[in-house]
């Protein structure tokens, strides 16, 4: 479903062939004003002059909706909030809303639809790597701006696409300097088996190595595994100081709950770059969760004048819509970004937004200053620590001032968006 | 010593949590043949009311988990009048499609109603030290649990008047309609009976793993394999295979990788099925 349909302009041609009953009457009335509100084409192409079409796509149906509604929640907020600001360049935004159901398919398609709608100016979208690199190449050779709200792996390399999360480096040296200092210096990995997990626990041996931390073993788990008893047997023969999870999905909350019944949550730490992004502080209990810690730039419980006002203003929209995570606040930065941008450019058109935000403005937002670094299409962003408290929140434990990006692709090179790769318009595939 | 000891602890958990997971699918098809692609959500269904009621009531775990059972037999009790009676003798796909399709609908169900994050219970009892070890009270307790189960089915199906009746409905319904067996009220029965004890394995698997929407799905499958390769004999062929498909993939799991463990789980059933395409159980004497 999308939610806003000029499909339905179509209908005022066959209203005319409907005998007129008395039923058919009423029914086309409705039909008629339904379609005059859901804005038929010729309304829209006469309403262009002060409006202009964005478009979101996440999961708000199907097991991925964990993620997506909040995303969505958080993108209406955002538009909502900048039209009540002013708009864009004097002009309202219109949010065009596809709800893609956690099917990748449908993130191809509306794609397709978005691409070839001549006004959509921008896009902020997607939720794992395989739905973005559906969408990406389709948006891109349509010249559609795309903007990627969740943490990820890397790899990316496309002039037209802007990654807001941080990526591995940026939240995994934060997290095994913290393990080195407060725990030894042994590290087990769990992580997820597909390319994220790989990719992460690839990051994970060479950041290690390079802290002097020694990995004492590597699990990869498939995602539909929730029966963690033999994982945690050969982590109690390893007997590592510290635990790195990249494990991701409902499955794999369950390592949680048989890590904690096994009494091992007490003596060894778990560190992780993932937890918590599907709100898994929640899901499971304070005695479960409590001393773990994970590494975004940004948290509910930072104090901040920007984060007040941001989330005063959502919850007002969204009373009980939950926590708000790292990925639907980097939809909110998204947003303010591309309008900078646009401002700054003082069009929509691509090219010269792109060239805007490579510039190396600033934007300050709920998670603290953010600054494109050109080369890779990344935030230079502040990255805090924090360690899950006894009631389940986040407690701020350290904050790690503008952390660069990395542009390198694990085993396959660098992207660099501003010299070789300028017109590149792909994925480097990481190699492990 | 004692990590021999935990390797075969492990072991027999993953056989009683697959067996805790199969039982309730292999009780509707193995009597009724039909294919219940909604398993799954009747778990899913069983666990959340478990949760609910340790959260709101304070119940213990296992009382709770019978709860968990009560509910899902009056949902299985709608769904045979409204859903499953207009199609026995009809294709078995006819059946998947009908329960595949109230899977989705159940699952979004639970979306609706649990939203995405809904907070669980904590597995209950503490652990337990065997050597340098350190094991999950609850997951030992899952073993005699789970024969607990199985012993309490096997009595249902032998020494009860119903038991027989289904028995006897399943084997030949014709002549045990002609020998005055009320088979509707039979089937209904027996529909509802597989999904409370779906609905208790799901309460008794609560406590260990994330109760969300869609826990339902990742047991379909292996439960499934375990079903299939157990054969006619739906009760000591479906411990028979869980016991060898839930002992190959924990052994293989702790001697390789989970992955591997997996796969061993899937790769024994396919050669278990190449050989004995009827399951474990075809050549028994025995119909339980």
């Amino acid at each position: 479903m999308k939610c806003n349909s000029y499909i339905l302009g179509g209908t005022y041609g066959k209203l005319e062939s409907v005998q007129l009953t008395r039923r058919a009457i009423l029914k086309g009335a409705v039909v008629a004003s339904g379609a005059a509100l859901l804005s038929a084409p010729a309304v829209l192409r006469a309403a262009a002059q002060d409006e202009i079409q964005v478009a979101s796509m996440f999961d708000l149906t199907g097991n991925l909706n964990i993620y997506g509604v909040q995303q969505m929640n958080v993108s209406k907020y955002a538009i909502e909030a900048i039209n009540e600001a002013g708009g864009v360049l004097g002009k309202k935004l219109v949010l065009n809303a596809y709800d893609t159901q956690s099917k990748i398919e449908l993130y191809s398609r509306y794609a397709q639809e978005i691409g070839t709608n001549e006004q959509v100016a921008a896009v902020v979208a997607c939720f794992t790597g395989a739905s973005r690199e559906a969408a990406r190449p389709v948006l891109s050779r349509f010249k559609k701006l795309l903007f990627f709200p969740t943490i990820d792996e890397g790899g990316e390399c496309d002039r037209f696409c802007f990654m807001q999360g941080t990526d591995c480096v940026q939240q995994e040296g934060p997290l095994i300097e913290w393990a080195a200092k407060n725990a030894g210096d042994t590290l087990y990995v769990v992580a997820a088996d597909y390319v994220y997990g790989h990719v992460a626990t690839a990051w994970t041996k060479a950041l290690a190595e390079k802290a002097g931390v020694k990995i004492s073993g590597v699990e990869f788990i498939p995602l539909e595994v929730s029966d963690f008893s033999s994982t945690i047997r050969k982590i109690q023969s390893a007997k590592p100081a510290a635990i790195m999870s990249n494990l991701v999905g409902s499955n794999h909350i369950a390592f949680y709950r048989q890590f904690a019944a096994a009494g091992l949550n007490g003596s060894i730490p778990i560190v992780s770059p993932v937890f918590g992004l599907g709100n898994e502080q929640e899901i499971l209990s304070a005695e479960e969760t409590k001393g773990i810690v994970v590494s975004y730039s940004y948290f509910e419980t930072l104090e901040s004048p920007e984060n007040k006002a941001f989330l005063e203003g959502f919850r007002k929209k969204n009373a009980d819509s939950g926590v708000v995570a790292d990925t639907p606040a980097q939809v909110w930065i998204a947003w303010h970004q591309w309008k900078q941008a646009v401002e700054k450019a003082g069009t929509t058109d691509i090219m010269p937004v792109v060239e805007a935000l490579e510039s190396g403005m600033s934007y300050t937002g709920p998670a603290g200053p953010v600054t494109v670094d050109a080369p890779s299409h990344r935030n230079i962003q502040n990255v805090h620590l924090a360690k899950v408290d006894a009631n389940q929140k986040f407690e701020i434990i350290e904050k790690f001032e503008q952390v660069k990006p990395t542009r390198e692709v694990v085993g396959a090179g660098a992207c660099d968006l501003t010299g070789a790769d300028q017109n590149s318009h792909r994925m480097i595939e990481p190699k492990f | 010593m004692d990590s021999v000891l935990v390797v075969l602890f492990s072991a027999a958990t993953s056989v009683s949590t697959l067996l805790i997971a199969s039982i309730g699918l292999a009780v509707i098809f193995g009597l009724m043949r039909i294919i219940n692609m909604a398993h799954g959500e009747f778990l899913m269904i069983g666990a959340f009311t478990t949760v609910v009621l340790v959260r709101t009531l304070g119940l213990p775990v296992l009382v709770a988990a019978l709860g968990g059972a009560v509910i899902a037999a009056l949902l299985g009790f709608v769904v045979e009048i409204v859903l499953i009676r207009p199609l026995y003798g009809r294709r078995l796909v006819d059946t998947l499609l009908v329960t595949f399709g109230l899977s989705l609908m159940l699952f979004q169900l639970a979306v609706n109603i649990f939203g995405t994050t809904s907070p669980g219970i904590s597995t209950p009892f503490g652990a337990v030290a065997i050597g340098e070890y350190s094991v999950s009270v609850y997951s030992l307790l899952l073993i005699p649990v789970a024969g607990l189960l199985m012993l309490a089915v096997y009595l249902v199906f032998t020494r009860t008047k119903y038991g027989l009746l289904a028995r006897a409905a399943a084997q030949n319904p014709e002549m045990a309609s002609a020998l005055g067996v009320d088979a509707r009220k039979i089937n209904k029965l027996t529909f509802m009976f597989g999904a409370a004890l779906a609905g208790l394995g799901g309460g008794l698997l609560a406590p260990i793993v994330a109760v969300s929407p869609g826990m339902g799905q990742s047991y379909i499958g292996q439960a499934f394999m375990t079903v299939i390769t157990g054969g006619q004999a739906f009760l000591l062929g479906t411990l028979a295979s869980a016991a060898a498909l839930g002992g190959v993939q924990n052994i293989v799991a702790q001697l390789v990788t989970t992955f591997w463990g997996l796969a061993a789980l899937f790769l024994t059933s396919i050669i278990i099925l190449r050989f004995m395409p009827e399951g474990i159980s075809a050549r028994w004497k025995r119909q339980l």
